[in-house]
């Protein structure tokens, strides 16, 4: 199938619902960190489909494995065995800690949440679900009830009942939110919000607190997982949740989600109460053990260290009227500005580098973790030139 | 400068503004846009077409 970009362009916008604001260009191809359009323009992948493809595109080991596993079995229920789902899964305990061992299968990472929050109240019996302010956790009815922003809640209330959100990193407030609760819902680091991190502190006393109220517990790893220079964004707290969600980046860009659960609430999870026809699939299993051979070799995570600590210290290094902040953990970073990020992306996409926003006013890295320090160089120093000549037209700097 | 949301009615406190800035409401996540630092006043961000997150 061979599309000239104008011919794509009209077939998707004739056909599409408008869900998605569309950037003007077409990918067609992928290699490393670079992704080709249409007509036959490189540019620098700083955001790896929003945070799946990261061993970059095409990369042989998993390439391989979708091809031999395509041509063996490519779907297989999960009433019954399979080869390659207990190899995935075989594998994924490899990285998890000990207390974390139970896992479900879905495709995406709003499934991983749906499945979370149907665990916890299934395992206490309690209704009400806790989530911080700013949180982003998907769009499914469950997801989206616990997610913070109001522009992707305003069109479908009303959502599910039992939902709060209180400000992240504020412990008084979750004191008194989760007595009775079912869960806590966390994102270690806020990705969609822009990249905000939450404190070590604050991590740690939401354990206490759930212990002491008898809540579970849920970090939602679904964009963090392997980005932030360790294997789990929590473990640079040492605090270990009840439930975690995975899915982004567990496949190199094949969907997948799973929720893994600590032995206690999956004895509470009643045989045949979930459950996913795609779900835990031989060809995204195979895919996803090429993925996790690689990520847990022992140079990965300090790879991922090393590299984001250049971009953050060259992007901190930037001097302009229009930045407000510069946060971030690994290889999951943010710009965020006083005004709306889209010229800058939209001038780094000229420069042939693709950035994403995270809200309307920051541009955020999420680039391939197998990128090297001159890539994440010219990354910066694009975003840099796209800055000043925003800054320049708006009379800033 | 201190003002209220024009969404929620909650404050919102910025530290050195600047006319056409965009800030988000602590309390109900709107984003506003400085339209005046002196008197202070807050407006409803416009909707950007550009909109490409998650």
């Amino acid at each position: 199938m061979q599309l000239a970009e104008r011919g794509i362009v009209e077939i998707e916008d004739e056909y599409r619902i408008p869900l998605y604001h569309k950037r003007d260009i077409a990918l067609v191809r992928g290699e490393g960190p670079y992704l080709w359009d249409a007509e036959g323009t490189r540019y620098l992948d700083m955001m790896s489909n929003y945070g799946v493809a990261i061993l970059g595109h095409a990369h042989p080991a998993v390439t391989a494995a979708i091809v031999a596993q395509a041509g063996r079995l490519v779907s297989c229920h999960q009433s019954f065995y399979n080869d390659a789902r207990a190899a995935f899964t075989q594998a994924l305990q490899q990285l998890l800690p000990s207390s974390l061992r139970h896992i479900s299968f879905g495709n995406s990472g709003a499934e991983a949440v749906e499945a979370a929050l149907k665990y916890a109240r299934a395992a206490t019996g309690r209704p009400r679900l806790i989530s911080a302010k700013r949180a982003y956790h998907g769009r499914t009815y469950g997801a989206l009830s616990v997610t913070g922003e109001a522009k992707h809640r305003a069109s479908f209330a009303p959502l599910l009942d039992g939902c709060e959100q209180i400000p992240l990193g504020d412990l008084e407030a979750a004191r008194v939110a989760l007595v009775d609760a079912a869960a806590m819902i966390v994102e270690p680091v806020q990705g969609e919000s822009g990249v905000r991190v939450a404190s070590d502190d604050y991590l740690q006393g939401l354990r206490r607190i759930c212990d002491k109220t008898g809540a579970l517990l849920i970090f939602d790893e679904i964009q963090t997982a392997f980005r932030t220079g360790q294997t789990f964004a929590f473990e640079h707290s040492g605090t270990v949740p009840d439930i975690m969600t995975l899915a982004k980046p567990l496949a190199n860009g094949l969907p997948i989600g799973v929720t893994v659960v600590s032995p206690e609430v999956a004895d509470r999870i009643p045989p045949g109460s979930h459950g996913s026809t795609f779900g835990g699939n031989p060809l995204v299993c195979a895919a996803g053990i090429a993925t996790l051979s690689v990520v847990g070799e022992p140079n990965f995570n300090p790879h991922v260290s090393k590299v984001g600590a250049v971009l953050l210290e060259r992007l901190r290094a930037i001097e302009h009227p229009l930045i407000r902040e510069v946060r971030g953990r690994g290889l999951m970073v943010a710009v965020e500005l006083k005004r709306n990020a889209s010229p800058v992306l939209q001038r780094m996409q000229a420069a042939d580098v693709l950035a994403i926003p995270a809200g309307s006013t920051s541009v955020r890295f999420l680039p391939p973790l197998i990128v090297e320090e001159t890539h994440v160089i010219q990354a910066a120093e694009a975003f840099e030139d796209a800055l000043r000549a925003v800054g320049e037209k708006e009379g800033n700097g | 400068m201190e003002t209220e949301c024009p969404e929620c009615a909650g404050t919102v406190s910025i530290a050195a503004p600047e006319k056409g800035e965009i800030v988000e409401c602590p309390e109900c996540g709107v984003e506003l846009e400085v339209v005046s630092v002196s008197p202070p006043a807050l407006a409803l961000a416009p909707e950007e077409e550009e909109d490409w997150g998650e």
